[in-house]
């Protein structure tokens, strides 16, 4: 009889770490991977779109050696305010997209506001050259507007789902995402239904029943707190090989933050379970001493 | 728990007996009894002292005290012992993830994606020693057709590792070569198309540049003019042969192979135009002469 209660209580112990472990990761989903807040707070920072910039008047550089238009041309072309409306813009649409609440839409810059410059820019060139463009050179600018656009559409596409959204696997893993996000209540009811059970195991020992949620909340936190204090040790998340420094630093930000999260709720279960447990340890001791005193004077009497 | 205090308690009238001379109940213990080795207020329970004795609260109390001090380690190594399973599970634990991270930084198709480590260079056909292999096989049957001075040793380049400078006086052009034709080579200077051969490999060496910048001025070379290559392992000189200007399409004659020793050096055209230029101004040369360092 005693085996299957300490059997059962193992289970149950088991289902309160899983339970508790499907919580903090279905929390981690909502509070980062699902959430529009935790994107914009990275774009927030104040040199964010100014590397962004950074980025596109490099590529404009190219534009400019291919074109023959000069990179000053294209540099008026873009706006830090119009990048950061796309982005948030952006933002928006692919947690939309990832929360399955609406379809994805692609960035895209206004053409308008590079054709002007860069046709300005022709007419001041045929002038200065005794000529004038024809409707085939306005033609080629156009093109070349539409490279310029497509340019700064990528660099404001942080997360490209175009890549990848037409891939069976990625579908898979992203309605597994949606699932596991959405798994915090399953989780909390098995989580409270263990303790309930283990209540009623243990109904005249309360220091029992503490022992085995604790029990289930210490391996949650060690399986939580090992890793990420691991993996910050080693430094990979901010190793990440990516030449572009925006793109690099919403990338090492995201898996920071990721890792944070999960190396604070292991420290908290970690170190409240564990306290819990050797005092609990003590308590059981002097418990079982007090009983064999109480023997004694018994005995003593007799 | 409760069925060991039931069978200390069962236990305890037989460890105790009563002496003839006394009619007092008199606990007589033994060394062996558990409740005797572990704790002192029973040994002093058991003693042959009076009645009045065991009975007076300070010896109940230094009893307890003494009780105190001797389980304190024992508790302390209960708690140890316990602990034992929990250290093994956070080593086991920590073992994996060192294990899981080291795996994903140097073996696993993830590797590529971190920095700050050596194998950041992929492994590609073109690896140091196959190139070592191939260029000494170019070297027993080199028939460079001028003067040759020195041992050809032609060394790996990465891409964006400078291969060497080219120069020519008659445009005014001195140029730093690259390895790779992206932009970002073409941001430091000329590209060395990857897949043509390298000076000396009697090979075509496809170079290009941009119209607006490095090679700006190549529209004012002609037909003679001298081009020197000066690369990490010798300088290469080489007389341009024919100038001409090809169609985008036209692009693969360009990289095409040839029997001798060829250098191309080509750009956009026109030179001066507003959009993306739709020709390519193709510069071809031949070696006359290679100075090989020794």
């Amino acid at each position: 009889m005693n085996r299957l209660k300490g059997a059962l209580s193992v289970l149950l112990s088991v289902l309160i770490a899983l339970s508790s472990m499907t919580i903090v990761v279905s929390l981690y989903l909502q509070a980062t991977v699902l959430s529009e807040a935790f994107y914009l707070d990275i774009i927030a920072t104040p040199t964010y779109v100014t590397k962004v910039k950074d980025a596109i008047l490099m590529d404009f550089r190219m534009q400019s050696s291919y074109s023959g238009i000069p990179e000053e041309v294209f540099a008026e072309t873009v706006e830090e305010s119009d990048l950061h409306t796309m982005l948030r813009n952006h933002i928006h649409s692919v947690v939309l997209y990832l929360n399955g609440q609406a379809e994805y839409t692609e960035p895209s810059y206004p053409i308008e506001k590079i054709i002007a410059p860069l046709r300005s820019f022709l007419d001041e060139h045929a002038g200065e050259n005794g000529y004038v463009a024809t409707p085939e050179q306005y033609a080629l600018l156009d093109a070349v507007a539409a490279d310029t656009a497509e340019i700064i559409s990528r660099h404001v596409c942080l997360i490209d789902l175009r890549l990848v959204m037409n891939i069976g696997m990625f579908q898979q893993a992203l309605s597994m995402l949606r699932m596991v996000a959405n798994a915090y209540v399953a989780g909390l009811v098995v989580f409270l239904l263990s303790i309930g059970l283990l209540a009623a195991l243990y109904r005249r020992n309360l220091l029992m029943w503490l022992r085995g949620i604790m029990l289930g909340l210490w391996f949650a936190g060690a399986a939580f707190l090992v890793p990420a204090t691991v993996l910050a040790a080693t430094g990979l998340t901010d190793r990440v090989a990516i030449v572009t420094p925006y793109l690099k630093y919403f990338v090492d930000t995201v898996l920071t933050q990721s890792n944070q999260f999960f190396l604070m709720f292991g420290i908290v279960l970690f170190i409240v379970a564990t306290v819990t447990l050797v005092y609990l340890g003590y308590t059981k001791r002097e418990k079982q001493l007090d009983k064999e005193k109480f023997i004694h004077t018994a005995i003593k009497i007799t | 728990m409760r069925r060991r205090e039931n069978t200390n308690s069962d236990k305890s009238p037989e460890t105790t007996t009563r002496t003839p001379e006394d009619s007092s109940p008199v606990l007589k213990s033994t060394r062996s009894h558990r409740h005797s080795s572990d704790y002192p207020a029973f040994q002093f329970l058991a003693s042959e002292k009076s009645r009045e004795q065991r009975t007076s609260p300070d010896l109940l109390r230094d009893g307890r005290r003494r009780h105190r001090n001797t389980t304190f380690l024992k508790r302390m190594r209960r708690v140890g012992l316990a602990s034992i399973p929990f250290a093994i599970f956070l080593l086991g634990l920590s073992l994996l993830s060192v294990g899981f991270f080291t795996y994903v930084e140097n073996e696993s198709v993830l590797a590529i994606f971190i920095t700050g480590r050596d194998a950041v260079r992929v492994s590609t056909s073109d690896e140091p020693n196959v190139t070592q292999t191939s260029a000494t096989t170019v070297r027993e049957s080199a028939t460079i057709p001028t003067e040759t001075e020195g041992k050809l040793v032609v060394p790996f380049y990465y891409q964006g590792d400078q291969i060497g400078t080219i120069r020519i006086a008659s445009a005014e052009i001195e140029v730093g070569v690259y390895q790779g034709d992206t932009e970002d080579q073409f941001r430091l200077g000329a590209g060395h198309y990857f897949d043509s051969f390298l000076p000396g490999q009697e090979g075509n060496i496809v170079i290009a540049s941009h119209r607006t910048s490095y090679f700006r001025d190549l529209e004012y070379v002609e037909v003679g003019d001298v081009i020197e290559f000066e690369t990490t392992y010798g300088i290469f000189t080489y007389v341009i042969r024919e100038i001409s200007i090809l169609e985008n399409k036209d692009f693969d004659t360009i990289t095409d192979p040839v029997d001798q020793e060829q250098l191309t050096l080509y750009t956009c055209y026109p030179f001066v135009y507003v959009g993306n230029a739709p020709n390519r101004y193709v510069v071809r040369c031949d070696l006359t002469e290679a100075k090989l360092n020794t």
